[in-house]
């Protein structure tokens, strides 16, 4: 019972970094229609920020936390103007294979300024401690710490998306692009605030997997990978599907590797996505019109 | 982007010899072989410095400064290859796989069929490896690797040939340290007590044909030694390519309750992320909970260094494991090291190869030895010869004295694996170290070394 619940743990905070990582993707789906495949290179380019402002700098994890978020933040925002808003008109498969060019792009710059040979830890606070719950159950500092970020991550996006006028032009936007244009909503703006918004997470996302462990340039992989099935689980551009489709696949993955077998794990992921889409393709939270 | 390494292709390296003696070489006269290297993407610190040593050691052939000898010694006058009295000069083309194993093989094809390259070093990717034996076996070329690690090399090919050991014959030799007797480990300043009461073992490494085979090699060795301690292969905890997160693999292994681990990794950022975890999980080598033994990278003076940042003690008597290169080099070798690295470190320390590290050094040893063995062929375009020659020699290499091919002691038949001598070493005060054990010819055992085709 203690292996279980420990497994429950750590697919829980797993979950909770994976959500943060699709968040950012459901909502560039959800608002410009868009799947950014780069956003697994922000993600790790947000580790690396985090990586040079908390170890090279010394400076307080959330120093390097906040970095991540606004140099992501930014990030996205060039990746709009520069490359999405040219393709905006043109079919989603090239901007789909544009983004990958980005993807390609981001990790030779990685691995240029970086390599690949060394591990680059990220100081997180409490990073040896744990609580032990009895003999065998133990619960990482860092990994309440990440938890903790990712509930306040999701209370500000839920707050910025579905409390504020920001949050409703981008609802606006996501519902009829035309009729918000119409209504004087500058369409360009909103689009900048969401590839904002989405860089940001992408690069919290980076910040918090590379502080359990270390940064290193293939890191973006696995968790793009993950996101796009959470994203399709959750439902195409649903914040709290992303939240829940997350934990699901989080806690799937190690309860998985632990019971079943190591070399198991990255089949449920896509034995899910399978199941999903013959079942529900809208997935759990989306609309019958936005399938996968 | 630093040094003149090219991406998509890597430019030859010939251009010395070509006016030997004032005249050209005709087209038929110049010896072409190339290889097939991972020069860019995550992977590329894996082929940069191969692809580097290679033509390294092909410049250094054609000045006739070549730092490795053979024995029986063969000329390296400069000009290129002698046969007979002529020079034939050597012409080497490189590619770059991008790590996917469709551009390898279209690079092999590339090679064979529109460069004429009469023997090829590469691909590395051991899912690669295959699939160019299927294109290079039947017309007979001369296939070469220094880091493949893999008997897919070698076992049941004709031309294949493993300039390095392999994981199996790897696993052979660390679970024949941790058997041996106390009195022997006394002997080189080990205390026995450090295995004593351990029974059962792990193994966690990434989830690849190599560790599929180390697991085997790991099981099959400690069976051969005696039996002292239990391992199954069926127990083995491997984690995917990209993983972030190590907690649920490294509570896998822990569930089995090991007192002695095997991580087969040689990826820094995993090996360094999973001996966090395996401490906070209570795997600790460093109270000697557990013993920890690892690979040649491991055991890199560089990786000692990385995880004492990163607040991991290495140096606790509990963290054991081997190198394919004499640490505690004899005078000989240890002047050759110190020449070529100079070059090496000169030519290549401020791009992205990077300074010299003991797997150039292999690659550099395996392409000299090559060129002596076409050399001693006394011909560049029948390679059974070649192979016949090549097998034929040893050298005094960077990885130390006479190195040479396994010979199948039941046939008599000299194979393309190299008979690697593997150093155990050990870590004290933050400092690698070789404990003075050493194995070489029994670590030559089982299918995977003795096979005529791998089993499944």
């Amino acid at each position: 019972m203690s292996a279980f619940a420990q497994q429950l743990i750590y697919g829980t905070s797993y979950g909770m970094n994976l959500a943060v990582a699709a968040a950012g993707l459901a909502l560039l789906f959800g608002v410009y229609r868009v799947i950014n495949l780069a956003h697994g290179q922000l993600i790790m380019f947000g580790g690396y920020i985090a990586y040079v402002v908390t170890t090279g700098l010394g400076l307080h994890f959330f120093v390097g936390f906040a970095a991540a978020m606004v140099a992501m933040g930014v990030a996205g925002v060039i990746l709009e103007i520069s490359v999405f808003r040219i393709l905006q008109r043109r079919p989603a498969t090239d901007q789909l294979l544009a983004s990958l060019g980005v993807y390609m792009m981001i990790g030779i710059l990685a691995l240029r300024i970086w390599g690949d040979f060394e591990a680059r830890p990220i100081n997180m606070p409490g990073e040896e401690g744990a609580i032990l719950l009895g003999e065998d159950i133990r619960i990482d500092f860092a990994r309440i710490v990440t938890i903790a970020i990712t509930i306040a991550v999701f209370a500000v996006l839920y707050f910025v998306v579905y409390r504020t006028h920001l949050g409703r032009t981008m609802r606006a936007t996501a519902q009829g692009p035309e009729t918000a244009t119409l209504m004087g909503i500058r369409k360009r703006e909103v689009a900048a605030l969401v590839f904002f918004i989405a860089g940001a997470l992408g690069g919290a996302a980076g910040a918090m997997l590379g502080g359990l462990f270390n940064v290193r340039p293939d890191m973006g992989f696995q968790p793009l990978l993950m996101a796009l099935i959470i994203i399709i689980f959750g439902g195409m551009g649903s914040l709290i599907g992303a939240i829940i489709a997350g934990l699901v696949l989080g806690i799937l993955y190690n309860l998985t590797v632990f019971y079943v077998g190591s070399k198991l794990g990255d089949l449920v992921p896509f034995a899910v996505l399978l199941i999903i889409l013959m079942v529900r393709p809208q997935g759990l939270f989306g609309l019958p019109g936005r399938r996968a | 982007m630093r040094g003149s390494v090219k991406k998509a292709f890597v430019g030859a390296a010939v251009a010395a010899g070509l006016a030997v003696g004032g005249s050209a070489a005709q087209a038929e006269d110049v010896f072409k072989f190339g290889g097939v290297f991972t020069l860019s993407g995550p992977a590329s610190f894996l082929g940069l410095f191969e692809e580097a040593a290679v033509r390294l050691a092909v410049e250094q052939f054609m000045k006739g400064d070549c730092i490795v000898e053979a024995i029986p010694a063969q000329p390296c006058e400069g000009g290129g290859l002698k046969i007979g009295d002529k020079k034939i000069p050597i012409e080497w083309k490189a590619y770059d796989d991008v790590s996917e194993d469709k551009k390898s093989i279209d690079a092999v094809t590339r090679l064979v069929e529109q460069d004429g390259a009469r023997a090829i070093w590469g691909p590395r990717m051991n899912s690669a490896v295959l699939s160019a034996a299927s294109i290079l076996d039947p017309q007979s070329i001369i296939s070469i690797c220094a880091i493949c690690s893999s008997p897919a090399m070698t076992v049941g090919r004709k031309w294949g040939h493993d300039i390095t050991d392999t994981g199996v014959i790897e696993k052979h030799a660390i679970s024949k340290f941790i058997s041996e007797s106390p009195e022997r480990l006394k002997e080189h300043g080990i205390d026995p007590k450090i295995f004593e009461g351990r029974k059962k073992t792990g193994f966690i490494g990434r989830n690849e044909l190599y560790t599929v085979h180390g697991s085997i090699g790991w099981e099959e060795g400690l069976k051969q030694w005696g039996g002292k301690y239990s391992y199954s292969d069926a127990d083995k905890v491997l984690f995917p390519q990209g993983t972030t997160d190590f907690a649920p693999f490294v509570a896998k292994l822990a569930e089995q309750k090991p007192d002695i681990v095997m991580m087969d990794s040689y990826i820094v950022p995993d090996m360094l992320a999973i001996m966090k975890e395996m401490k906070k999980q209570g795997l600790d080598f460093e109270t000697g909970k557990i013993v920890l033994l690892g690979n040649d990278v491991l055991m890199l003076q560089f990786l000692v260094d990385l995880a004492k940042k990163e607040g991991i003690n290495m140096s606790s008597g509990y963290v054991w494991g081997w190198q394919e290169h004499n640490p505690a080099q004899d005078p000989a070798t240890l002047a050759r090291v110190e020449k070529y690295v100079k070059i090496y470190n000169e030519k290549y320390g401020s791009t992205e190869v990077g300074n010299s590290s003991p797997f150039d050094r292999g690659a550099y040893d395996a392409a000299i030895w090559f060129l002596y063995g076409v050399q001693a062929a006394g011909t560049i375009t029948d390679n059974a010869a070649i192979v016949k020659a090549w097998r034929s020699l040893k050298i005094n290499g960077l990885r130390g004295p006479e190195n040479q091919f396994f010979v199948r002691p039941d046939t008599g038949e000299v194979t393309g694996q190299l008979m690697a001598t593997e150093y155990i070493i050990g870590v004290k005060d933050d400092k690698v170290f070789y404990t003075g054990i050493n194995y070489r010819d029994d670590l030559f055992f089982g299918p995977y070394v003795y096979g005529d085709k791998l089993p499944k």
